[in-house]
C-alpha cells in the first residue's frame, strides 16, 4: 500500500513538472531524419554487428551506419527493434541493452544495460517505456523467466520487472492500455498503465507474434502456429477481448511479420517456405482486405526475406532481404500490386523498418 | 608455497628409479639420420644453432641451452637438447619417428627452433606457430579457443598429430590450439601444404606435427620453473627425465597454470569509450605428460606416452555482452603405445592409443569422444628404395547431448608410400591413402612429390621441390551426427593441391636460409553450417580456389662473441568461393571470412654470451568479418620483446627470463568485439638440473 502511496505521489510530482515543462515551451527543432526509413540490421546472432541505415526519402540516398558515424562507436548490437517516443528513439539490443538516442540527431543520450535480458520491442506511455524481454534461454533454449519492464522516462532506470507469460513480443499501447503478444503462448495479455498489472488476456493462436490496428480499430493479429497447428491470420474484438475471426494460414507458414495500409483496410503479411536444401527460404507476401481475409492473394515472391513493412505515407510495401545473414542485406519497395520500385544495399540481417513521416 | 614445490621435487627424485650410466654415450650417440640427412638439411627449418662447429664459448650458456645435436657436446649439459628425434637408438636401426619427412621430399616443413620453444614455454602452440611461421590463428579472447587458418583455409583444415595419432577433436574436426602448452612438446614441426596421402583426414592446408622424444645421452636432467605474469598470470613447470637403467628412459613433465586474466582493454562499443577491466576470462589449467621408453632388445622398443589436461576456463565474453557468465571445462587424456621393431625382413611399428576428449559448456551440456585407434606400419628398403606401407583402424565412441544415444563410428585408412633416392641429384616419393567410412565414399588420396638440388656443395643448399596431392576431409560427427541438422550423407570435402618451392641455405660463419613457396588447391564439396528451417544444416556448398605464396628467411652473423639473427615471414594468401549451390551465395567471389590476405612477422635476436634479447613484430592483415566483404577487421600489428640470461652454477642452470607483450599499448580485435590485453608482461625463472 506504500509502494502505491508513494508512486501515486511521484506520478503527482511528475505531472506537476510535465505541466511546468508545457508551460515553456522548448522551440521544436526539426530534424534531419524526418523525411525517410530508419532500416533495423539485426546483425549476425553470434558476432553483435547490427546496424542502423537511414534512407532519405527527398535525396534517395541511403546512408548505412548511421549510429556509429554519428556517435563514433559501432552500434555492436543484436538490434531487435527501434521506437521513438517524445524526443528520443529506443534501440533495443537482445544482449540485454538498451540505446537511448536524440530523435533530433539520433546522437546517444544514454545506455540502460542492466536488468535486461533479451529485449524485443519497446513502447513509450506518459512517463513510462514498457519493454518486452524474453527472459533468459533455459537449458532446454525455452524461456521461462519473461518479463515486461518499465522504464521511468525520467532517470532512464528499470523501475519494475513484471513477470510474463513466455516470449513477450509486440507491444502496443491503444486506449490507455498495453497489448503485448507472447509468441511462446497463445496468449495476449493486457496492462495497465495505471496500476502496471495484468487486467485481462485473450486466447489466440498459437505463436502470435506481431499485430496491427485497422481503420475499425479491431486488432489484427498474426501468429506462426506451434509444432503440430499452423499459424493464422486473426481478428480480435478489443471490446470484449476475443477472437471474431479466424483465417488458417498454415498452409503459407507465416513467418510473423504483419503491416498494414494507410488506410487501415489491407494486410500484409509475409510466408516462409525452406528450399528443399534448406539453403534458403522462399517468402512471399499476401495482402487481404480487412473486410475478406481469408481471400489473400500473392504479390511479391523472393528468396531469404526476413522484415516487411509498409510507407505508410505513400502506401508501398517494403521487404528486407537478409541475404541469410551472410553479409550485408538488402532494402526493396514494391507497389501494392507487386511491382519493384527500389532497391537499395544496407547492413546485416535488415529485419525492421521505421516510418519518419514529417 | 615453495616449500611446497621443493617438497613435490624431492619426492619425484625419490620415487625416480636409479638412474645408471648411460653406455651410449660412450659409443658416441648414434646418428638420427635416416636417408634425408645424407642428402643434408631439410628445408625450411626454423633458426637453427649450436649445432656446428662454433667453439663452445662463442656462445657459452645458449648453446648448452638450446642444443640440437648432441653429438657435439656430448659433455656439456644439454638440458634442452629436445630436438634429438625419437629415433630407436640402437645400432641397426634407422628407422624412427621422421618418416614424414623421409617420405615427402617436396614438402616444405619448419621446425619451431630450441631458443623460441624455450622462449615460448610458458605460451601456447598458436604464439608459438604463428610467431615464426605466417599462420592466422582465430581467437576468441586472451587465451580462449583458438582455432587455426593455414594457406587460407578454415579452422577443420589442418591436421594436428601428436606423436603419429590425429587429436584433432572428432566432433568438430579441429583443435583448440589455446588447450596446448608449448612445454609439452619436444619437437614442433609445421608441414605447408597439404599431406592427406600422410596424414589422412584434415590435413589440406597443412599439418602441426607434434612429438615427444628421448635422450638416451641423459641419465638425470630436469627443470623447475615458475612464471609470473601481467593480470595474475601463474605458471608453473616441471620435468625430470633420464634413463632408468640402460633399457629404460622416463620423461615426466608438469605444469599447472592460474590466470585471472581481467586485462584493461578500452570499449570501443561504449559510450565515451571506458576503459574497462575483462571479467569472466580466468583460466585454470594442468597437465601431466608421461613416457617411458623401453628397449626391450637391441632391436626392439616400447615406447609408452600419455598425456592429461585439464582445463577450466570462463569464457571471455565480448565487449558487446561483458555481463555474460559462461564457462567451459576441457579435459583430454591421450595414451599411446607404440612398439617398433627392426626384424630381418623390415621395420614394424604396431600403436594402439586411446584418445579421451570431454568438454563441458556452462556446467550444461557435456560432449564426451572415446577413440581407440590402432596403427601397424611397415618400412622397409631395398636398394635406394624405400617403402612404406600400413593401416589406422580407429572406433569413434561419441556420447553428446545432441546426438542420438551413443553415437559410434569406425574410420579404416590404407596407406602406402615410395621413395627414391638413387639419382644423384633427384628425389621422388608417392604416397596414397584410402580411407573407408560407412555411409559416404572418401576419395583416393594420391600425392607425388618431387625434390631436385640445384645447388649442393658443402656451403650451399638450393633445392626445388614440388607436390601434386589430392587430399580430403571427412565429414565431423556434429556434420553427421547432430541433432537437430546433422545429415550422414555428407559427402567429405575434396581438394586437389599443387605446391612448389625453392629453398635456399647457405652455412658457413654467416648463416641464411631463404624458402619460398607457392601453391594452389581448390576444395570441392566444402561442408558450410546453414541456416534451415529451424535451425542449421550442414551442407557440400562450395568450391574453394586458393592459391598464394609464403615466403620466409632468416640469417645470422656472428660479430666476435656476439650473434645477430634475424628473421622473417610473409604470407599471401587468397581463399575464394568460385561455386555454389545457392547461386545467390554472397560469398561468391569473395575471400573468405577471418582469413587475412596478408600476414607476416619479422624478428631480431640478439645473443652475447650468456645473454639474449629479441625484438619482434607480428603483423595480421586485415580480415573480413562476413562473406560478402562488406566489413571487416582492420590490420594490426604488435611489438615485443624479450631478453634472458642464464647464470651456470656447477652444473645447474637458472634461466631467468623477461617479455613486454605488445608493447606499443596497441588496441586491437582479432576477432570482432573480442577484447585484447595491451602492454603486458611476464617474467620467468627456471632452473636447470642436470646430473
Amino acid at each position: 500500500m506504500w509502494k502505491s502511496f508513494f508512486s501515486g505521489l511521484v506520478m503527482v510530482f511528475v505531472m506537476i513538472l510535465f505541466v511546468q515543462c508545457n508551460d515553456d515551451p522548448e522551440p521544436v527543432e526539426e530534424s534531419f531524419f524526418n523525411y525517410g526509413v530508419f532500416i533495423v540490421n539485426e546483425g549476425n546472432f553470434t558476432d553483435s554487428d547490427g546496424s542502423l541505415s537511414y534512407y532519405d526519402f527527398d535525396s534517395a540516398r541511403v546512408g548505412n551506419n548511421v549510429f556509429e558515424t554519428i556517435n563514433n562507436r559501432p552500434l555492436a548490437a543484436i538490434f531487435q527493434s527501434m521506437a521513438f517516443y517524445e524526443q528520443n528513439g529506443y534501440i533495443i539490443d537482445s544482449n540485454g541493452r538498451i540505446e537511448i538516442v536524440s530523435k533530433k540527431d539520433m546522437t546517444s543520450v544514454g545506455t540502460i544495460s542492466s536488468g535486461l535480458a533479451l529485449p524485443r520491442y519497446f513502447a513509450g506511455h506518459t512517463n513510462y517505456g514498457y519493454i518486452t524481454d524474453w527472459g533468459p534461454y533455459d537449458a532446454s533454449w525455452a524461456n521461462p523467466d519473461s518479463k515486461i519492464h518499465i522504464l521511468d522516462l525520467d532517470n532512464m532506470q528499470i523501475k519494475e520487472s513484471l513477470n510474463a507469460p513466455s516470449r513477450p513480443e509486440d507491444i502496443m499501447i491503444y486506449n490507455d492500455l498495453i497489448y503485448i503478444a507472447h509468441s511462446a503462448t497463445n496468449l495476449i495479455t493486457v496492462y495497465s498503465p495505471d496500476n502496471q498489472e495484468v487486467i485481462d488476456s485473450i486466447n489466440v493462436n498459437n505463436g502470435p507474434v506481431q499485430f496491427v490496428l485497422d481503420k475499425n480499430e479491431d486488432l489484427w493479429v498474426i501468429s506462426t502456429g506451434a509444432y503440430i497447428s499452423g499459424g493464422a491470420l486473426q481478428k480480435v474484438d478489443l471490446a470484449n477481448a476475443e477472437v471474431v475471426q479466424n483465417v488458417d494460414l498454415s498452409g503459407i507458414s507465416p513467418n510473423g511479420r504483419l503491416a498494414i495500409n494507410r488506410a487501415g483496410d489491407i494486410l500484409f503479411f509475409m510466408g516462409e517456405i525452406w528450399s528443399l536444401d534448406y539453403t534458403y527460404t522462399n517468402n512471399k507476401v499476401y495482402k487481404a482486405t480487412i473486410n475478406l481475409p481469408g481471400q489473400y492473394t500473392e504479390i511479391i515472391s523472393e528468396p531469404n526475406l526476413y522484415g516487411l513493412g509498409i510507407d505508410p505515407k505513400r502506401d508501398e510495401v517494403y521487404v528486407a532481404d537478409a541475404v541469410a545473414f551472410q553479409g550485408n542485406g538488402k532494402v526493396y519497395t514494391f507497389d501494392f500490386s507487386g511491382k519493384k520500385i527500389n532497391e537499395y544495399s544496407v547492413g546485416r540481417g535488415p529485419r525492421d523498418f521505421v516510418f519518419m513521416n514529417k | 608455497m615453495l616449500f611446497r614445490r621443493l617438497v613435490i621435487l624431492f619426492f619425484i627424485f625419490l620415487v625416480s628409479p636409479s638412474f645408471a650410466e648411460d653406455p651410449f654415450i660412450k659409443d658416441g650417440p648414434t646418428h638420427q639420420g635416416g636417408p634425408r640427412l645424407k642428402e643434408g638439411l631439410t628445408a625450411r627449418k626454423g633458426l637453427t644453432f649450436g649445432s656446428d662447429k662454433r667453439s663452445a664459448d662463442d656462445l657459452s650458456l645458449w648453446d648448452e641451452l638450446h642444443v640440437e645435436d648432441d653429438a657435439a657436446l656430448e659433455d656439456d649439459i644439454s638440458i634442452e637438447d629436445d630436438l634429438v628425434s625419437d629415433t630407436i637408438r640402437m645400432k641397426g636401426l634407422t628407422i624412427h619417428g621422421e618418416y614424414f619427412e623421409r617420405f615427402s621430399p617436396g614438402s616444405s616443413i619448419n621446425n619451431a627452433d630450441s631458443i623460441d620453444k624455450f622462449a615460448f614455454q610458458s605460451y601456447n602452440l598458436n604464439d608459438i606457430i604463428s610467431f615464426k611461421n605466417p599462420i592466422y590463428f582465430k581467437s576468441y579472447g586472451n587465451g580462449m579457443l583458438s582455432s587455426i587458418s593455414f594457406r587460407g583455409t578454415g579452422a577443420s583444415h589442418t591436421a594436428v598429430l601428436w606423436n603419429g595419432i590425429n587429436v584433432n577433436q572428432p566432433t568438430i574436426g579441429q583443435s583448440d590450439f589455446s588447450l596446448f602448452p608449448v612445454l609439452a612438446f619436444n619437437n614442433i614441426r609445421i608441414i605447408y601444404g597439404a599431406s592427406s596421402s600422410k596424414f589422412g583426414t584434415d590435413a589440406i592446408g597443412g599439418g602441426i606435427l607434434l612429438e615427444s622424444t628421448a635422450d638416451w645421452n641423459k641419465t638425470l636432467s630436469g627443470s623447475i620453473g615458475q612464471y609470473l605474469g601481467s593480470f595474475n598470470n601463474f605458471l608453473t613447470v616441471l620435468n625430470v627425465k633420464g634413463k632408468a637403467g640402460e633399457k629404460v628412459y622416463l620423461n615426466s613433465k608438469f605444469y599447472r597454470r592460474k590466470n585471472k586474466n581481467d586485462f584493461e582493454y578500452t570499449n570501443i562499443t561504449k559510450a565515451g569509450q571506458p576503459v574497462e577491466k575483462q571479467q569472466n576470462a580466468s583460466i585454470f589449467q594442468y597437465g601431466i605428460l608421461q613416457d617411458v621408453y623401453i628397449n626391450t632388445s637391441s632391436r626392439s622398443q616400447l615406447a609408452v606416452k600419455g598425456w592429461f589436461n585439464f582445463s577450466n576456463r570462463e569464457v571471455q565474453p565480448t565487449m558487446v555482452n561483458e555481463d555474460a557468465d559462461e564457462t567451459q571445462k576441457d579435459k583430454s587424456l591421450r595414451l599411446i603405445v607404440d612398439y617398433g621393431i627392426n626384424s630381418g625382413i623390415g621395420y614394424f611399428e604396431l600403436k594402439g592409443s586411446y584418445l579421451w576428449d570431454y568438454m563441458l559448456y556452462n556446467n550444461a551440456s557435456e560432449i564426451i569422444t572415446r577413440q581407440y585407434i590402432g596403427q601397424l606400419n611397415y618400412e622397409n628398403s631395398i636398394n635406394d628404395w624405400e617403402f612404406r606401407f600400413g593401416s589406422n583402424f580407429n572406433h569413434i565412441v561419441a556420447e553428446v547431448d545432441n546426438y542420438d544415444d551413443q553415437t559410434a563410428e569406425n574410420r579404416t585408412d590404407i596407406y602406402g608410400g615410395l621413395v627414391n633416392n638413387s639419382l644423384n641429384r633427384w628425389q621422388f616419393s608417392l604416397n596414397i591413402r584410402q580411407t573407408f567410412v560407412k555411409g559416404y565414399d572418401a576419395p583416393l588420396s594420391p600425392s607425388a612429390g618431387i625434390r631436385y638440388s640445384i645447388i649442393n656443395n658443402s656451403r650451399s643448399l638450393l633445392f626445388l621441390k614440388g607436390q601434386a596431392a589430392i587430399n580430403y576431409r571427412v565429414p565431423t560427427l556434429n556434420d553427421r551426427y547432430w541433432v537437430p541438422g546433422g545429415r550422414i550423407d555428407l559427402k567429405p570435402e575434396k581438394s586437389r593441391n599443387l605446391d612448389a618451392s625453392l629453398s635456399y641455405e647457405y652455412k658457413s660463419r654467416i648463416k641464411f636460409e631463404a624458402e619460398l613457396s607457392t601453391y594452389y588447391y581448390n576444395v570441392d564439396n566444402w561442408i558450410l553450417w546453414i541456416p534451415g528451417p529451424t535451425y542449421w544444416i550442414p551442407e557440400n556448398v562450395r568450391k574453394v580456389e586458393a592459391y598464394g605464396f609464403d615466403i620466409s628467411s632468416s640469417v645470422e652473423v656472428p660479430i666476435g662473441s656476439y650473434l645477430s639473427q634475424l628473421s622473417v615471414n610473409y604470407g599471401y594468401s587468397r581463399s575464394i568461393v568460385r561455386e555454389s549451390i545457392n547461386e545467390d551465395d554472397i560469398g561468391l567471389n569473395n575471400q573468405l571470412p577471418y582469413t587475412p590476405v596478408h600476414i607476416g612477422g619479422l624478428e631480431y635476436r640478439g645473443l652475447i654470451k650468456n645473454w639474449y634479447g629479441s625484438l619482434s613484430m607480428n603483423y595480421t592483415g586485415l580480415r573480413y568479418v562476413t562473406a560478402d566483404n562488406e566489413s571487416d577487421l582492420p590490420s594490426y600489428y604488435l611489438l615485443n620483446f624479450r631478453a634472458g640470461k642464464n647464470i651456470k652454477i656447477k652444473r645447474q642452470l637458472l634461466s631467468i627470463d623477461f617479455r613486454i607483450n605488445n608493447l606499443l599499448n596497441t588496441s586491437y580485435q582479432n576477432m570482432k568485439f573480442r577484447a585484447m590485453p595491451g602492454r603486458n608482461y611476464m617474467i620467468g625463472i627456471n632452473f636447470l638440473f642436470d646430473k
